[in-house]
């Protein structure tokens, strides 16, 4: 779980970002890898609140 | 300092003890003060036994009395039936006693027991950095279960409370300031029971300043800042030093994961596009030279890496659109016409970029958007060249630029009335260099006359246009055309015969514009200077009004339209500009749409020794 304030857009998570295009065995347009990395944020940040 | 111990007993234990403590101290003495002397009874009586030649069993005996009486400086300690005494050099033993009171590791690993401390802020910063880019600052779980920031992990079936934390917290939890002793008699804080999820701070800052928040859907999130989510991402992928993902256009994927091109493959490819004479789609040369196939599973990825690894070779140049990725190489052969250079017409062109464009006026973007055509009248300057100024209405028809660096598209535009097509090069504006279409000028010349109302459309194919027009009977007229077969070109008008429907105010036939022919063909890199073209216009179009020491011209607007546009191209917005910020320029109060111009009494009295050409006066009459 991470702190919003702490996450960097662009920055954090860009390796999973990575893995998960990889993965897809196709290059992603820039939309749908929007959508994918703000998903991946939001897991982020609320992992810990749905933990809770 | 060596103390000498006071040793107790009867005269010959004392003398005993005596005798074993300088033994021992012989033993240890390059020990500490306190470091113990450690002495079997079994080796002392082993000793002693050999020395004074009497029974070890009785020497042990002798021994151990001696030394019970002397306690105070000899420790006796039993281990598995061995017996050893301890002493030191200090004259006595004493136990080592560890003091573990306050340590170091408790402060930093046991936090169920912090130190207090006065102030929670000097520990966990609540005020953001004056850098708009937001550093992480990492805090240990402890502070930040403390400070409200996580929630606290639970022990069952205790459960501590949380505060809730704002997105901007300001955060101060009640700590104890009492001593270390009293730490541990602090009582807990009051247990209450969950009231719910706790929470977080989902809000993140793009770098914009732009504030999201996470808890919202993604789908809201992107119909609402979708655009700025998306180029905030790009932007920081093309800035990723480890490129651990790149872009094409508006793809992208993980370089590690893309197929690499040595010299040899790029140097095939730059062959092949020259053999070929014009830029290649990139699925072309996939398919024949690498023999890649579509329906191969790495297909996508391969064509990826293949678009992605030439934008970055200097040699070649991408100008494709989206939906058809074209590659050039250096050295093709140009396309559109040489006797405009790339410089001379950006700057032709330049008043679409400074605003006086009115392309839109009789077509909306949306218009132009939806039914995919933009109609046109050729002006000379577009019929001669074979060039078209990007205006809004065309950009809003044709391809915008794949790539952010990408300077020109080629295009193929084809005239379906007559089955021909040509390569046209789309070169998009930079800075305050308009944008324009070249390559035009054999479909104009075969076809098309200036005047006529043309069609550009869309096709299905993303690099294919279509030129129509409107048929007609064919009629023939003396129309003006460039001579340039002699050392200096000039205008004159000649018999052409053409089948389209025109617009008959901007057909340049002789005659209503016989006077054009004494137009003088200036140097293209002249002709920027819009405000001298239109003054040379005036002189050679105008009517003459003023008297000899004073000439004025006069001429209807329309007319400047079709004139200057022979030279140049102008909108009628920038030539209303020009007329309206010219000194010498001046609306014809007395004829309305008419406007007059006064040359500058120095350039007056020059061209009184200029020749008339009364030929001109004969054309008008």
């Amino acid at each position: 779980m991470m702190d919003g304030k702490n996450i960097i857009y662009g920055e954090t998570a860009i390796d999973k970002l990575a893995q998960q295009v990889r993965a897809t065995g196709q290059p992603q347009d820039l939309q749908s890898l929007t959508e994918r990395y703000l998903e991946i944020l939001r897991e982020l940040v609320l992992a810990g609140e749905q933990q809770a | 300092m060596i103390e000498r111990p006071t040793f107790t007993g009867n005269e010959e234990q004392r003398s005993l003890a005596e005798e074993i403590f300088h033994l021992m101290m012989a033993q240890g003495r390059l020990f500490a003060f306190d470091t113990p002397i450690h002495q079997t009874l079994r080796n002392l009586a082993d000793f002693y036994a050999r020395q004074r030649q009497i029974d070890p069993d009785e020497a042990a005996r002798l021994i151990d009395e001696a030394l019970r009486v002397n306690s105070q400086v000899f420790t006796r300690q039993e281990n598995n039936g061995d017996v050893m005494f301890i002493t030191s050099r200090r004259g006595r033993y004493v136990p080592p006693q560890v003091d573990t009171v306050h340590t170091f590791k408790q402060r930093l690993h046991e936090p169920e027991n912090p130190l207090p401390v006065d102030d929670i802020s000097v520990v966990v910063t609540t005020t953001r950095p004056a850098l708009t880019t937001v550093e992480p600052v990492f805090i240990s779980e402890y502070w930040q279960q403390q400070a409200g920031l996580i929630p606290v992990t639970v022990e069952a079936p205790v459960e501590t409370p949380v505060a809730a934390v704002d997105e901007t917290p300001p955060v101060e939890e009640p700590v104890a300031v009492a001593p270390v002793a009293e730490a541990e008699q602090i009582t807990a804080p009051p247990v209450v029971p969950p009231t719910g999820p706790a929470q977080v701070n989902t809000v993140i800052v793009l770098p914009n300043g732009l504030q999201i928040d996470l808890r919202r859907p993604v789908e809201e999130l992107m119909a609402q800042h979708g655009q700025t989510l998306m180029s905030q991402l790009r932007a920081a992928i093309e800035n990723d030093p480890l490129r651990r993902l790149v872009l094409f256009g508006n793809q992208a994927f993980p370089e590690a994961a893309l197929v690499s091109f040595g010299k040899n493959d790029l140097r095939r490819i730059s062959d092949y596009i020259k053999e070929v004479g014009e830029p290649l789609l990139d699925t072309q040369i996939i398919a024949d030279i690498f023999y890649h196939n579509p329906r191969q599973s790495d297909y996508e990825i391969f064509r990826f890496a293949l678009n992605y690894r030439l934008s970055r070779e200097k040699d070649f140049e991408f100008v494709g659109v989206e939906g058809a990725r074209l590659w050039s190489v250096r050295n093709l052969p140009a396309i559109g016409t040489r006797r405009v250079k790339a410089s001379e017409m950006g700057q032709l062109a330049g008043y679409i970029e400074e605003g006086f464009d009115d392309s839109l006026v009789e077509q909306s973007i949306e218009a132009i958007r939806k039914t995919g055509q933009v109609n046109h009248v050729l002006t000379f300057f577009e019929w001669e060249y074979g060039i078209l100024p990007l205006t809004r209405a065309l950009s809003a028809l044709l391809p915008q630029p794949l790539l952010a660096d990408q300077r020109s598209a080629v295009l193929r535009f084809e005239m379906p009335q007559h089955y021909v097509s040509a390569l046209v090069e789309l070169r998009y504006p930079t800075g305050n260099r308009g944008g324009w279409l070249q390559g035009l000028e054999t479909l104009f010349h075969d076809y098309l006359v200036p005047g006529a109302l043309i069609t550009l459309m869309r096709t299905d194919d993303p690099r294919m246009f279509a030129i129509t027009y409107e048929e007609q009977a064919e009629t023939q007229d003396r129309l003006l055309v460039l001579d340039e077969t002699k050392k200096t070109p000039k205008f004159t008008f000649a018999n052409i015969s053409f089948a389209c429907v025109v617009d008959t105010d901007m057909l340049v036939n002789q005659q209503q514009y016989g006077r054009l022919r004494n137009l003088k063909a200036f140097p293209i890199n002249e002709r920027r200077k819009a405000d001298l073209m239109l003054e040379h216009v005036f002189e050679v179009i105008g009517t003459p009004v003023g008297t000899r020491t004073e000439p004025q011209y006069a001429a209807p607007f329309d007319t400047l339209f079709v004139a200057m546009n022979v030279l140049r191209p102008v909108s009628r917005e920038y030539l209303t500009h020009l007329l309206t910020d010219g000194d010498n320029f001046t609306p014809d109060e007395g004829r309305p749409g008419w406007w007059r111009y006064a040359p500058p009494p120095s350039q007056a009295e020059e061209e009184e020794d200029d020749e008339t050409d009364e030929e001109d006066f004969d054309d008008e009459e």
